[in-house]
């Protein structure tokens, strides 16, 4: 009974002026915030935490989380229409949202993502007030060992986002479990290929990686094809809002269950939101019959990321609470706040400060609720970007790119790795390689290696193996796995051979051969680096992932040359010819031209700093590219100057990249 | 000629007095209308961040001239990319100021990427707190007493040569308790987690950390409890002692050790003990400007910070967000530190905690 009679002090609490001002103004800047790719939450919570020094701790909460609960809402925008994942939460997404988009659909994907966002948020938040009680044996029964395997158990999602070869998303999964070892080994005083480079003692940014992976390919694709975000003229889409608000009360229960899925991946300190919506999608191919349209614009593949990551915050805010253990940097920063209230984490909150703790669940619902009616009213313009020139929206997106890969570490290795990673991204969008497990084994790498070590360090022999949660996972493990191949041989017959727009899918050998030269070529001069590293907890996993990606990589290799082999026989022609025609398909002039721009404008970068050559960037593409007049020109320039100077520098008071020629001359 | 000597004389004073009220007038005039930037070497929201996101808006006010402040955070390779960013590229004009937890163990072992030098760059003042160390209650269920009788402890740490593995690790083999250590612990949050679960014997924090968080999650749950805390030594060699952790009856290492082994600590391993926990705990967050930075520049800030002591609505604010109130160290002896352990460091001591880190990363 004091339970629910605090559990209702609570929403009075968050009703009462000026919290619920606060509250929608927290909710005003989250949208934006959300809606920028490369922001998000993260920032927003540094941004507004000095001003909640000096308020009441109820007005500071609605504040911060009235923000932080709905920027998992907007970042739908840049996942569905541009096809760049808003925040790290919406990374899958775009798998489908933006094939929605391409087919004139945007407003329907756009009515299901934020109906579930907000069934999501309220359904995370009531789980959270629910489960608080208990939910500290739960807890409790997760350490390193039972992590490990929590994060195989993810990476075995790769079988269902492989697309139509699970050996390359085997392959891809060890590059991205390398990839992730670059950097200090957290548990050794070793720094792993470090070459003497400053940059590369830190782990690779995961926003630089994906910027690099989704927004260059998909930026290069409307640069070289000259379309626009929809392929579908704006008088043939009939698509609706209304659909998509159908569509997700037509798979309520897929809704529930992804919804409790970030619930609980939530509550997992160390997991993130980076794993929550891939584990969604994740759960939303492997559970149903009809797999074949998922990557090609399935309405699922909306509603499912998109349940999880706003209830994944209510889940992310109970380790925080009742413990004091934050999950991840977002709520490192929640936590200052509490302290900075006064506000001691741990049994108090759920005893003597009840009334407060539920009013952060409160927050989180309302905020969810008025988040998904605001955005809602407001797609409904954005739904028309979709049929404007594509020309006029890259300058806008090149922008958001360059300064979202900046805020990484905010240092120039950012650029280097985003560049590096469009190009990875993009020969593997003109090859059949399927970008998801490459992202998925790069997030969950880090964890994976940490707890695989902490645990054998802990428990002699392998014994941690036998905890009883671990033997649950690894039941787990396995059923998906079968699944998984059964899946893939299923979806095989029903995928359109002749249909190349999915992840994945893409019919092209020699540039696919390209691909895993290059991996074979990384993964042998990577496992010999590894060799040279002075302790065995160091050269373990760089050792494992390099040899098992070696030997796949050789048989992919010699896969693809008894393919070239064969098409070069049914088509009558010659290496040389068919080469160039694979060249072709792949667009691969022009798109080198792109990439040049790019290269030049980070090479420039360095030199004249971000100030003149972002701008300058946008001036180059959309008069030269979008071969717009010079007053568009000189307005694009003046907006990426002033979103710069004045938002990044003066506002968020980021460091920038200054000029080295300025240094130089002594200013 | 001894009228020669009193012009002489009154012209000197003259030189002086004049040159000392154009020093105070420089420091004061030195950031009228200025915006200081404070790079903080770590993400926001952590401890770092939080203090001196506490602290700058009351800094500012003590500074002469009343500049404008902002803190900008340059993460990267666990600090080391702020502290060469300033030590290196930042301009010597004062208006760029390092506000850091100094990487002294760095620059004294040469760790891979540590470029900085401190002995060159301009200490504006330090700060100190204690180090709080707790067991679980499965190993000392009555108290410290307990690990008379302990023969090993599983202690969970970052790596071999983070300061506080190298400080815990030390304190333990002086007590000859066998180490199980198990490293690739970010940060204490899910340290304490493995130390609520039983995966973990031990764990060590900041004092305000412990207060903050710790102390109700562990002790309070009666899943642990605070044994001893670390802090550096004084002229004489005695464990320096802090108010409020006494108050909280968690008693000094050196006390503990007494009590455990009967006689006072002595010997090699306590003399580097000191000699560590002098290097990295005299003062540990800090305020920097690069090299060849203005002495006015450097007054004025100094005259800010250590106001700071005295400022109740700051140290209020302190015990509300960490527990206890900000102690700064005087400015002499934390320069006195930079000039005497790290510009010119015992060879000998180098070598010791070389030996020590490769011993413990095997």
């Amino acid at each position: 009974m004091e339970y629910i009679s605090a559990f209702l002090e609570g929403l009075t609490l968050v009703f009462q002026w000026p919290a619920i001002g606060y509250l929608f103004l927290g909710v005003f800047i989250g949208i934006w915030l959300g809606a920028i790719p490369g922001v998000g939450g993260f920032t927003g919570l540094v941004l507004l935490l000095p001003f909640t020094y000096t308020m009441e701790p109820v007005p500071a909460f609605a504040l911060l989380l009235g923000m932080f609960a709905v920027t998992s809402t907007s970042d739908t925008i840049a996942s569905v229409l541009l096809g760049i994942p808003g925040t790290a939460a919406s990374q899958a997404t775009i798998l489908d949202g933006n094939p929605l988009a391409r087919q004139g659909k945007a407003s329907k994907a756009f009515g299901a993502a934020f109906t579930v966002s907000a069934f999501g948020g309220v359904f995370g938040g009531l789980l959270m007030a629910a489960s608080l009680p208990i939910v500290r044996p739960f807890l409790l029964k997760f350490g390193e060992p039972e992590f490990f395997m929590l994060t195989v158990w993810g990476l075995t999602m790769v079988g269902s986002l492989s697309g139509r070869s699970i050996l390359k998303g085997i392959v891809l999964c060890c590059f991205g479990v390398w990839t992730a070892t670059i950097g200090y080994a957290e548990h050794d005083a070793v720094p792993r290929y470090y070459f003497g480079v400053e940059y590369l003692l830190n782990h690779l940014p995961i926003v630089a990686c994906i910027l690099g992976l989704f927004a260059i390919p998909e930026m290069l694709d409307i640069t070289v094809k000259e379309r626009n975000i929809s392929d579908v003229p704006k008088d043939q889409s009939n698509a609706t809002m209304l659909d998509g608000i159908k569509e997700a009360f037509r798979n309520w229960w897929l809704a529930i269950r992804c919804a409790a899925i970030g619930v609980y991946v939530g509550m997992m300190p160390g997991l993130g939101q980076s794993v929550v919506d891939w584990a969604a999608y994740g759960h939303a191919i492997q559970s149903t019959k009809d797999k074949g349209k998922f990557g090609l614009g399935d309405i699922r593949g909306v509603i499912a990321p998109e349940a999880a990551n706003n209830a994944h915050r209510g889940g992310a805010l109970m380790p925080t609470i009742t413990f004091g253990i934050p999950g991840d940097a977002m709520m490192a920063v929640v936590l200052g706040a509490l302290m900075i209230q006064g506000l001691r984490p741990g049994p108090d909150m759920l005893t003597d400060h009840l009334d407060i703790t539920f009013s952060l669940v409160w927050t989180l619902i309302i905020a969810n609720i008025i988040a998904a009616v605001a955005m809602m009213i407001w797609s409904r313009q954005l739904s028309k970007l979709a049929f404007i020139n594509g020309m006029m929206i890259v300058p806008v997106v090149l922008l958001f790119i360059m300064m979202g890969t900046w805020l990484g570490t905010q240092t120039f290795g950012d650029w280097i790795v985003m560049l590096i990673f469009g190009v990875i991204g993009y020969m593997m969008k003109a090859s059949g390689w399927a970008r998801p497990p490459l992202v998925i084994a790069f997030v969950l790498g880090p964890i994976m290696e940490n707890s695989f070590l902490i645990s054998n360090r802990m428990v002699d022999n392998f014994a941690w193996m036998l905890r009883p949660v671990c033997l649950i996972l690894l039941v787990m493990v396995i059923l998906t796995i079968v699944l998984s191949v059964r899946g893939v041989i299923n979806r095989r017959k029903d995928i359109d051979l002749d249909v190349e727009v999915g992840e994945g899918l893409t019919h092209n050998p020699i540039f696919s051969f390209y691909v895993s030269m290059f991996m074979l070529v990384v993964f042998i001069a990577a496992g010999i680096v590894a060799l040279t590293f002075p302790t065995y907890s160091a050269k373990q996993f760089p050792l494992i992932t390099c040899s098992l990606g070696t030997v796949l990589t050789l048989y992919l290799c010699w896969k693809d040359i008894q393919l070239i082999k064969s098409e070069l026989y049914s088509q009558k022609t010659d290496l040389a010819e068919y080469s160039h025609r694979c060249a072709e398909k792949a667009m691969f002039r022009v798109s080198s031209r792109f990439i040049g721009m790019m290269v030049l404008a980070v090479a420039l970068g360095y030199f004249f700093g971000m100030k003149v050559v972002v701008p300058a960037l946008m001036a180059a593409y959309s008069h030269f590219w979008g071969k717009f007049s010079w007053k568009v020109t000189l307005v694009f320039t003046v907006i990426g100057f002033c979103v710069i100077h004045f938002f990044y520098d003066k506002l968020m008071h980021f460091v920038l990249l200054e000029s080295a020629v300025l240094r130089w001359l002594g200013f | 000629m001894k009228q020669l000597r009193i012009v002489s004389l009154v012209f000197c004073v003259c030189v002086l007095a004049g040159g000392l009220s154009e020093s105070t007038v420089q420091a004061e005039e030195f950031y009228a209308g200025k915006t200081i930037t404070c790079i903080v070497p770590y993400p926001p929201g952590g401890g770092t961040d939080t203090f001196f996101r506490t602290m700058v808006p009351y800094w500012q006010k003590h500074i002469p001239g009343k500049p404008e402040m902002i803190i900008k955070n340059m993460a990267g390779a666990g600090g080391m990319t702020a502290n060469n960013f300033v030590y290196e590229k930042a301009k010597p004009d004062g208006l760029t100021v390092l506000t850091a937890p100094w990487l002294s163990m760095a620059q004294i072992t040469k760790q891979p990427g540590a470029r900085v030098k401190y002995d060159e760059m301009v200490l504006i003042g330090g700060q100190t707190e204690g180090k709080v160390i707790y067991i679980s209650n499965k190993v000392v269920p009555n108290g410290v007493a307990d690990l008379k009788n302990v023969k090993m402890i599983k202690m969970g740490g970052l790596r071999a040569s983070s300061n506080m593995d190298i400080r815990n690790l030390l304190s333990l083999e002086m007590l000859g308790i066998q180490i199980k250590h198990i490293t690739g612990y970010r940060g204490g949050a899910k340290a304490v987690a493995a130390l609520m679960r039983g995966d973990l014997d031990m764990f060590a924090s900041n004092y305000s950390s412990w207060k903050a968080t710790w102390e109700k999650s562990v002790q309070g749950e009666g899943l642990g409890k605070a044994v001893w805390y670390q802090s550096a030594f004084d002229k004489s060699g005695n464990q320096i002692s802090f108010d409020a952790i006494e108050k909280d009856g968690i008693p000094r290492y050196e006390v503990v050790y007494e009590m455990l082994k009967g006689k006072k600590p002595a010997g090699e391993k306590w003399e580097a003990y000191k000699w560590f926990m002098n290097v990295s705990m005299l003062f540990a967050l800090s305020a920097w400007l690069p090299p060849n930075s203005p002495d006015a520049a450097a007054q004025a800030l100094r005259t800010g910070w250590y106001k700071l002591s005295d400022d109740e609505e700051f140290q209020a604010a302190s015990v509300k967000r960490f527990g206890a109130r900000t102690i700064l160290p005087p400015y002499e002896l934390c320069q006195g530190v930079v000039n005497n352990y790290v510009g010119n460091p015992d060879p000998k001591m180098v070598k010791y905690f070389k030996d020590f880190i490769a011993k413990y990363s095997k």
